[in-house]
């Protein structure tokens, strides 16, 4: 026989022993099945947490990339391209509203109400009123401007654009409010058509197709405009989003190899037992001249085989769990409502991707055969007289 | 040819240092040799330092011009599984494999090939009356039908040297007559040298040449 052979005959002893160990294989392969699947379902929880963050926060109002002064001869149909979804045009006119004695200084940005309704959240969070008409003098204040002010839905205003001294009179049709300051603060919304004039540059709000790279977009735009103009992805305009988004990533990470490091002992441990439940086989085996490196082989094997196949169970019943909640979601919104990163939804939806589908079983087998090597060194140290004497 | 020279073994246990064995020397021709000796006189240690399983504190072990006090562990494993046949006193045979595995054990582990392998195995089960059990685990077997088992094991790959530590001590008188008769019988099949450690006299007759040991000495050369 080749030693390729007798390897295979190791292997072969290897699910000999684990199948004719019944219980204690079925206990500690359950082990490794319950961790592996909880954690895929953990992780691609925090891969789903993590989306969600992003979709509140672009989905919000900026978009996943953004660009300002554009020009007028650049029409909103020139940024479109493969994986944009929308391009909002947005143009902005600082001023002052008034109302009797009281005034409140504000950018008013003119917007397309019914494209801002498809693509943008900030323009179903009206909790007064209604929304954005095409046509009209209407505008639609946040609760806090319209608390400072005095004014309620169906008031009139005037709007003044600083240093060019032309005024409106706008009609407040609705309330909005977000929870984020930066819309929530000194900002209000009109249509194109309620602008006193059109500024001659414009700011656009670009959301993409799911799993677009806004990198890929904006490398495209700076081919296509030759870098005329600036386009910023939202990981560089929320800095801080990025860090969290990292952070859930750490953080996942290490909560894998504490629950695996935990596992581990419990798995070493187990396997102790498990090994010495057959040290006198090892014993009889080492007498017949089986070397210690055969005998360790073999304990290797068996470690390898039960957690390749605990593994295996595992991933595929995280895959099915995260598969079931996917689908429906998990609304957090209890514990997200005050949260800027869940201005939108609180509704998670786990996302696989292949960190959180082979993370936690690599980090299964890793940890699984550092628990295999105690317990293969002792019965490889051992001399068979000794093993055989002891039991 | 077994030679045996101040061969001393000790242990340390609870009780302080033990002599299992002291200053034994003696020399086992081919044919069969056995060891006589009540419980706990050494006769264990003894064959286990012949076997290569222990390490002798002093004197030397060569069997068929092997110093197995000198081999290392690869060495000894190799000549234990090459020329090597042990039979154990209890619990012989390897739980998790089948009847059938646990002849073909020493087989594979010699390299011998599967077709050859089968052959052997079949012929083995047919000397030792169990045709028809290769499937059974050693947990469906009786005390005598797993010694038979363990003795075919023992023989075959056809090793120079039979160690056989009290093999009928578990099994009833009938039972482990018929064990002994098997194992010379196979023994002499294959010009194999047998040493038997016992503590029943009557297994003497069977045997060409025969010592007592006391205490961890030998007191009849």
């Amino acid at each position: 026989m080749k030693p390729a052979s007798l390897y295979c005959h190791w292997v072969r002893s290897a699910f000999l022993f684990l199948i004719r160990s019944g219980r204690s294989t079925i206990v500690l392969g359950l082990m490794v099945v319950a961790a592996v699947a909880s954690l895929i379902f953990l992780s691609a929880l925090a891969v789903g947490i993590n989306d969600a963050m992003i979709r509140n926060s672009v989905g919000l109002f900026s978009g996943h990339i953004a660009a300002s002064g554009l020009p007028s001869s650049l029409r909103s149909e020139d940024l479109t391209t493969k994986g944009t979804k929308y391009v909002l045009k947005r143009f902005y006119l600082r001023g002052g509203l008034f109302i009797g004695a009281s005034d409140e200084t504000i950018e008013l940005i003119g917007v397309d109400p019914e494209l801002e309704r498809q693509a943008a959240a900030w323009a179903r969070k009206i909790i007064k009123g209604r929304g954005l008409n095409n046509s009209g003098a209407e505008v639609l204040l946040s609760s806090t401007t319209s608390e400072k002010l005095g004014v309620d839905v169906g008031d009139s205003l005037n709007f003044s654009v600083t240093g060019s001294g032309t005024s409106l009179a706008l009609k407040v049709v609705g309330i909005y409010r977000t929870g984020i300051p930066s819309l929530d603060l000194g900002v209000a919304f009109c249509s194109y058509d309620s602008l006193p004039f059109m500024p001659s540059t414009w700011s656009a709000a670009i959301f993409l197709d799911n799993n677009v790279k806004p990198e890929t977009v904006v490398s495209h735009y700076q081919a296509l405009f030759d870098k005329k103009y600036s386009f910023i992805t939202w990981k560089d305009s929320m800095p801080d989003l990025v860090q969290l988004i990292n952070l859930n990533y750490v953080s996942m990470t290490i909560v894998i190899v504490l629950v695996f490091g935990v596992v581990a002992l419990g798995i070493s441990c187990a396997f102790v037992v498990f090994i010495f439940k057959s040290l006198r086989e090892y014993g009889i085996m080492k007498a017949m001249g089986v070397t210690s490196g055969e005998v360790a082989f073999l304990i290797v094997m068996e470690v390898v085989i039960i957690n390749v196949i605990s593994c295996i169970t595992g991933m595929i019943m995280g895959v099915a769990v995260v598969a079931v909640f996917s689908g429906a979601g998990i609304n957090l919104t209890s514990w997200t409502s005050h949260n800027q990163y869940f201005a939108v939804s609180g509704v998670v939806f786990p996302r696989m991707t292949s960190y959180s589908l082979v993370g936690p079983p690599a980090t299964a087998i890793f940890f699984g055969l550092i628990s295999a090597v105690w317990p293969a060194l002792i019965v490889a140290r051992k001399r068979a007289a000794d093993i055989l004497k002891a039991v | 040819m077994i030679i045996v020279e101040h061969l001393s073994k000790t242990f340390n246990s609870g009780r302080g240092r033990v002599q299992a064995v002291s200053d034994i020397s003696f020399t086992a021709g081919p044919g069969a040799t056995a060891i006589v000796g009540k419980s706990g006189s050494g006769k264990s240690t003894l064959l286990n330092c012949i076997g290569g399983l222990l390490r002798p504190d002093s004197g030397t072990v060569t069997c068929f011009g092997l110093p197995i006090h000198l081999l290392s562990r690869k060495k000894t494993a190799l000549f234990q599984r090459q020329k090597l046949g042990f039979i154990f006193q209890y619990g012989n045979l390897l739980s998790y494999y089948t009847v059938f595995d646990n002849i073909a054990f020493p087989l594979i582990l010699n390299g011998i090939d599967k077709k050859k392998r089968e052959k052997q195995v079949k012929y083995l089960l047919e000397r030792i009356g169990m045709t028809g059990l290769e499937k059974a685990l050693p947990n469906e077997l009786s005390g005598g039908e797993a010694q038979r088992v363990a003795a075919a094991r023992a023989i075959a790959h056809s090793p120079q040297m039979l160690l056989a530590d009290e093999p009928t001590a578990s099994l009833d008188s009938e039972t482990g007559e018929n064990l002994m008769g098997l194992l010379f019988e196979l023994a002499r099949e294959r010009n194999c040298t047998l040493l038997l450690s016992t503590h029943d006299p009557e297994l003497l007759h069977l045997c060409d040449q025969s010592f007592q040991m006391r205490d961890g000495r030998l007191i009849k050369p």
